[in-house]
C-alpha cells in the first residue's frame, strides 16, 4: 500500500510540475485570485497591538475578499521572524504578512535577516502613530526644548521597545538632528521601557503615541509627562501634547503597520488585496475600532507603502551607521 | 481598604455570579490542568491559543476562562515532573529533583497531594497581597532597575552549586550550556545577531520552553525506550495518602511554605521574571534553610512544597504591576493585557479606580479558580498516577507528539520542532554522561537577564560597577549570594570531599 500510494504521490507530483510549466500557476491563479483561504502572518505574539488589529482586519478582508482569512502568529525578533519566513512562501497572493516601519526598513540594513526589500511586495499599509516623548511627572524637563537644553551639557539616558526599533530610530534621528547624543538603554518592550522610566532608572521614554493615553486618568493626572508628539498636527487622542513642529523643532516621524507579501506576486493580485484593504481601512466600523488602540488608519497603495519605506530607510541609514549598527 | 467600594464589591460579586462565568472558569482549569500536564504544552501557550476565543466574551467571562487556565496550568505542570521526571513548564523543572525521587519510592501521591496544596497555599497568599497591598508592592517593584535585577539573578544562578549533585564540574558545565544557548540571537542589547549560522529563525534566539521540552522530556522519552518495560519494574506502586496527613505536612513546613510564597509572590510582582525564577530561588531558600536529615534531591518533600508554593504565589503577584502600573508581571500577564485590551478595557495606573468592580471580579475569580485547581488536581490524581501503567510503547509516541505540537505552538514555526529534535538529543546524551539536565535549564531561564541587565545597568552607570554594592537592595542580593556560596562551597563541604 506504502508504495502504491507513494507511486502515486509522485506521479501527482509529477503531473501538477509539468501543467505548471505548460500553462505558468501566476496568471491562472491571478485571474480568480483568490480561490483558497489567505494565510497572514503576524510576526507578533497573540494579544498584542499588531495582532489585534490583523484580527480586526481579518473579517471584513474575509468579506471583501470572498475567502477566509487565517491568522498565524509567528512572533521573535522584533517582527523580523514572521518576514524572513514570509520571503520563503510562494509569490501567490496567499501569504501575506503584517511589516512595520522598522522591520521592513532599518532591520535588513542591521543584520542577515533573510529578507530585505527586493525579496518582499508592499501590498498597502494600514495605520499609523506619531512617535513620542515622555518624561516622569517630577522631572525638571517640562518641555522638549528643556531636554534637548539639557543634552547639550548632560550625560542623560533613554529607553525604548528594542535597539533600532521605531521608536529607538525616531527618537536617534530627532538626536542627531539637533546635534546632541543621549544614551540607550534597551528595553524588550515599551512597557519594560515604561518601568525603567518610572523606577528613575533612565531619564525619557521614546514611545509610540498609543502607549501613552491609558497611563492619564479622566482628569489628565499621571505618573509621566509627554512632552512631545512627532506628528503634522495635534494628535486627537492626546489634543493638550504639542507636536515637536510647535515647539520650534521641524520633526515629523511615525510608527506604522502594513501588509506585505513575497516578491513576484502578480501585479492583480496585488491590486486586487490592496483594493481589498483600501475598502476595510476606509470603513467607518475600522476606524471605530482602532480609536480603542489609539491608531491612525493610515492608508497607502503599494506604490505609496514602497515610497515611504524607500524614504525611512534612506533617513535612518546614516543614523544606523553613527550608531554603528549598520551590517558590515 | 480605601482601594476598593462597597459598590465595586456588588459589582464584581455580580459579574462573577453567573453559571456562565462560573462555566468557564471551570473549563479554563481543565485546559490549564491538561495544557500544563502535557509536557510540552504549557499555560502561557494556552492562553495565546484560547485568546482569540475570548474575543466574543465579555470582560468577565473572558478573565474567568484566562485566569482558569493560569492558576491551574502554574500547577499542572508540577504532575508530569513528579510522575514522568518530565516537567509540563520550566517552572516545574525545580519539582521534577524531589518530586521524581519521591515517586520512585512509591510516594507519588503524597508528592502530588503536597503539589497540589502548596499551589492552593501559594495562589492564596499571593491574592491576599493583591487584595490589600497592591499599590505599595507595585511602588517596590519600582525600587527595582537593572541593578537589582542582576543581582537576584546572580543568587539565582549560584543555586547550581546547590542542586549539582555528583559532579560540581558537570553542574556547572551544563549551567554553561545553558548560557550559551541563550547567546543565540540577536544581542539583547546592541541588536547584534549571535551564532546564528545564517538561519534567520534564529534571530529570535532559542525559545525557553523549545530548549526545555528538548533537554527533559525528550530525552527522558529516548531514555525510557531504551530501557524499554524494564522503567514499571523501577518505580514502585504508588501509595495513597490521606489529604489530612499531607495538610498537616504542610503545617510542619509552615514558615518554609511562607517564605517560599512571600519569594514567588516578589518575583510575580517584578516585571520581566516567572515562575521559573521564582521556584529556583525557592528551591535554593529551602536547601540553604536544610536540617540534618533533610535529603534534598533525593525525596525531600520540602523541596516540592517550596517549588510548588513558590510558582503558584507568582500569579497573584503578577497581577499586582498588571492592574496597579499596566505592566504585565511574567509572560502570562503579557498575553491578559491584551486580552482585557480586546474588551476595551485598558490596562493602567487608574484601572482600580475607573473599574473597580472588574478589579473585584479578578480578585474573586483568582480565589475560585485556586479553590477548582484544588477540587480538579484532586479528584483527578488517581487518573494521572494511572499515567505510570501505561505501556513505553503508548507513553513514548504520545509524548513526543505533544511535546513536537507544543514545540511548534510557541510561534507557530516548523524550525522549532527540528530544533526540538536536536536538544531532545543533547538532552538524551546529557543524561547518558551524567550531566545534570536542572542546571541547563537554569542557565537557560537566567542567562538572557544576567546578560541583559548586567550591561544595562554599566551602561547607565557609565561602565561603573561600584552600582551594584552601592544600592541596597542589590548589596543585599549579593551578601546572600555570597552566604550559600560560602555554604555550599565553603569548609563543610571541603572537608566532606576529603573525607570521601
Amino acid at each position: 500500500m506504502l508504495t502504491f500510494r507513494r507511486i502515486v504521490g509522485a506521479f501527482g507530483t509529477c503531473a501538477a510540475l509539468a501543467l505548471a510549466g505548460v500553462t505558468g500557476p501566476t496568471q491562472a491563479v491571478a485571474q480568480d485570485y483568490p480561490t483558497k483561504p489567505v494565510q497572514m502572518i503576524v510576526p507578533f505574539s497573540q494579544g498584542g497591538a499588531t495582532d489585534q488589529v490583523a484580527r480586526l482586519m481579518a473579517q471584513p478582508l474575509e468579506a471583501a475578499l470572498g475567502e477566509p482569512v487565517v491568522i498565524v502568529n509567528q512572533p521573535g525578533a522584533g517582527g523580523a521572524i514572521g518576514l524572513a519566513n514570509l520571503a520563503m512562501a510562494r509569490p501567490d497572493g496567499y501569504s501575506v504578512a503584517i511589516g512595520s516601519d522598522s522591520t521592513l526598513g532599518a532591520r535588513p540594513m542591521m543584520s542577515d535577516t533573510g529578507y530585505d526589500l527586493n525579496s518582499l511586495t508592499m501590498i498597502a499599509r494600514l495605520v499609523e502613530i506619531p512617535s513620542g516623548v515622555a518624561v516622569r511627572a517630577d522631572s525638571p524637563y517640562k518641555t522638549l526644548a528643556d531636554l534637548v537644553e539639557a543634552l547639550k551639557t548632560e550625560r542623560l539616558t533613554y529607553s525604548g521597545s528594542g535597539i533600532a526599533s521605531g521608536p529607538h530610530l525616531a527618537m536617534a534621528a530627532f538626536l542627531a538632528q539637533q546635534g546632541v547624543t543621549a544614551t540607550f538603554v534597551n528595553s524588550d518592550s515599551n512597557q519594560d521601557g515604561l518601568v525603567k522610566l518610572l523606577s528613575g532608572e533612565v531619564h525619557f521614554l521614546t514611545g509610540g503615541g498609543s502607549n501613552f493615553p491609558a497611563l492619564f486618568s479622566e482628569s489628565g493626572e499621571s505618573d509621566i509627562r509627554v512632552l512631545g508628539l512627532a506628528a503634522e498636527e495635534r494628535w486627537p487622542f492626546m489634543p493638550d501634547v504639542p507636536t515637536y513642529r510647535e515647539q520650534g523643532f521641524d520633526y515629523v516621524n511615525s510608527q506604522w503597520f502594513g501588509i506585505v507579501a513575497p516578491a513576484g506576486v502578480p501585479p492583480e493580485v496585488v491590486d486586487r488585496l490592496s483594493a481589498a484593504v483600501a475598502e476595510v481601512v476606509g470603513s467607518d466600523a475600522f476606524k471605530e475600532r482602532m480609536k480603542e488602540f489609539f491608531f491612525n488608519p493610515a492608508y497607502l497603495d503599494s506604490k505609496d507603502m514602497l515610497a515611504r519605506v524607500i524614504a525611512d530607510s534612506e533617513a535612518v541609514r546614516p543614523v544606523l551607521m553613527e550608531l554603528g549598527l549598520l551590517k558590515k | 481598604m480605601d482601594l476598593i467600594s462597597f459598590s465595586d464589591i456588588s459589582t464584581g460579586l455580580g459579574n462573577v455570579a453567573s453559571p456562565w462565568v462560573i462555566l468557564f472558569l471551570f473549563i479554563g482549569v481543565i485546559i490549564g490542568m491538561i495544557f500544563g500536564a502535557a509536557p510540552g504544552l504549557t499555560a502561557p501557550a494556552a492562553i495565546a491559543l484560547f485568546l482569540p476565543v475570548t474575543y466574543a466574551m465579555g470582560p468577565t467571562t473572558s478573565m474567568a476562562l484566562l485566569l482558569g487556565i493560569y492558576c491551574s496550568g502554574y500547577f499542572a505542570g508540577s504532575i508530569p515532573a513528579i510522575l514522568i521526571n518530565t516537567p509540563g513548564t520550566p517552572s516545574s523543572a525545580a519539582t521534577a529533583l524531589d518530586g521524581y525521587a519521591m515517586a520512585r519510592e512509591g510516594q507519588g501521591d503524597r508528592a502530588l497531594s503536597l503539589a497540589i496544596w502548596g499551589s492552593f497555599v501559594g495562589g492564596l497568599f499571593s491574592l491576599m497581597l493583591l487584595m490589600t497591598v497592591a499599590p505599595l508592592l507595585a511602588k517596590v517593584a519600582l525600587k527595582f532597575t537593572s541593578v537589582e535585577y542582576f543581582s537576584f539573578a546572580l543568587a539565582g544562578i549560584v543555586c547550581v552549586a546547590g542542586i549539582s549533585q555528583g559532579s560540581m564540574t558537570k553542574g556547572l558545565a551544563a549551567a554553561l550550556f545553558g548560557i550559551l544557548v541563550s547567546t543565540v540571537g540577536l544581542d539583547p542589547v546592541s541588536g547584534v545577531g549571535r551564532f546564528m549560522m545564517g538561519q534567520p529563525n534564529l534571530m529570535g534566539g532559542i525559545s525557553q520552553t523549545v530548549a526545555l521540552i528538548g533537554l527533559f522530556a525528550i530525552s527522558q522519552m529516548l531514555l525510557l525506550s531504551k530501557q524499554g518495560e524494564q522503567h514499571h519494574a523501577i518505580l514502585p506502586t504508588q501509595q495513597r495518602v490521606s489529604q489530612l496527613a499531607v495538610l498537616g505536612e504542610l503545617w510542619r513546613h509552615r514558615w518554609l511554605s511562607l517564605r517560599s510564597a512571600v519569594i514567588g509572590s516578589m518575583v510575580g510582582v517584578l516585571p520581566g521574571t516567572g515562575p521559573a525564577i521564582a521556584s529556583w530561588l525557592s528551591y535554593s531558600d529551602a536547601i540553604r534553610t536544610a536540617r540534618a536529615g533533610d535529603r534534598f534531591g533525593n525525596g525531600e518533600a520540602k523541596g516540592v512544597v517550596a517549588c510548588e508554593v513558590s510558582n503558584n504565589a507568582v500569579t497573584g503577584g503578577a497581577m499586582v504591576p498588571l492592574l496597579t502600573l499596566g505592566i504585565p508581571g511574567d509572560p502570562v500577564t503579557a498575553v491578559l493585557i491584551g486580552a482585557l485590551m480586546i474588551q476595551g478595557v485598558h490596562t493602567g495606573p487608574f484601572l482600580i479606580q475607573q473599574d473597580g468592580g472588574l478589579f473585584v471580579s479578578i480578585l474573586f475569580l483568582l480565589f475560585l479558580s485556586n479553590v477548582l485547581m484544588v477540587v480538579v488536581g484532586l479528584s483527578g490524581r488517581g487518573l494521572m498516577a494511572r499515567v505510570l501503567n501505561l505501556p513505553a510503547a503508548f507513553l513514548v509516541p504520545a509524548i513526543c507528539l505533544t511535546a513536537a505540537i507544543g514545540a511548534f505552538s510557541v510561534s507557530n514555526n516548523a524550525f522549532d520542532v527540528r530544533l526540538l529534535l536536536i536538544f531532545g538529543l543533547v538532552g538524551y546524551a546529557m543524561l547518558r554522561l551524567g550531566f545534570p539536565p536542572a542546571p541547563a535549564v537554569l542557565g537557560i531561564v537566567l542567562g538572557p537577564i544576567l546578560e541583559k541587565n548586567l550591561r544595562n545597568a554599566l551602561t547607565v552607570s557609565d561602565m561603573d560597577p561600584s552600582v551594584f554594592v552601592l544600592r541596597p537592595i542589590s548589596a543585599g542580593a549579593l551578601l546572600v549570594t555570597a552566604g550559600l556560596l560560602y555554604l555550599w562551597l565553603g569548609p563543610r563541604r571541603r572537608s566532606e570531599a576529603s573525607e570521601t
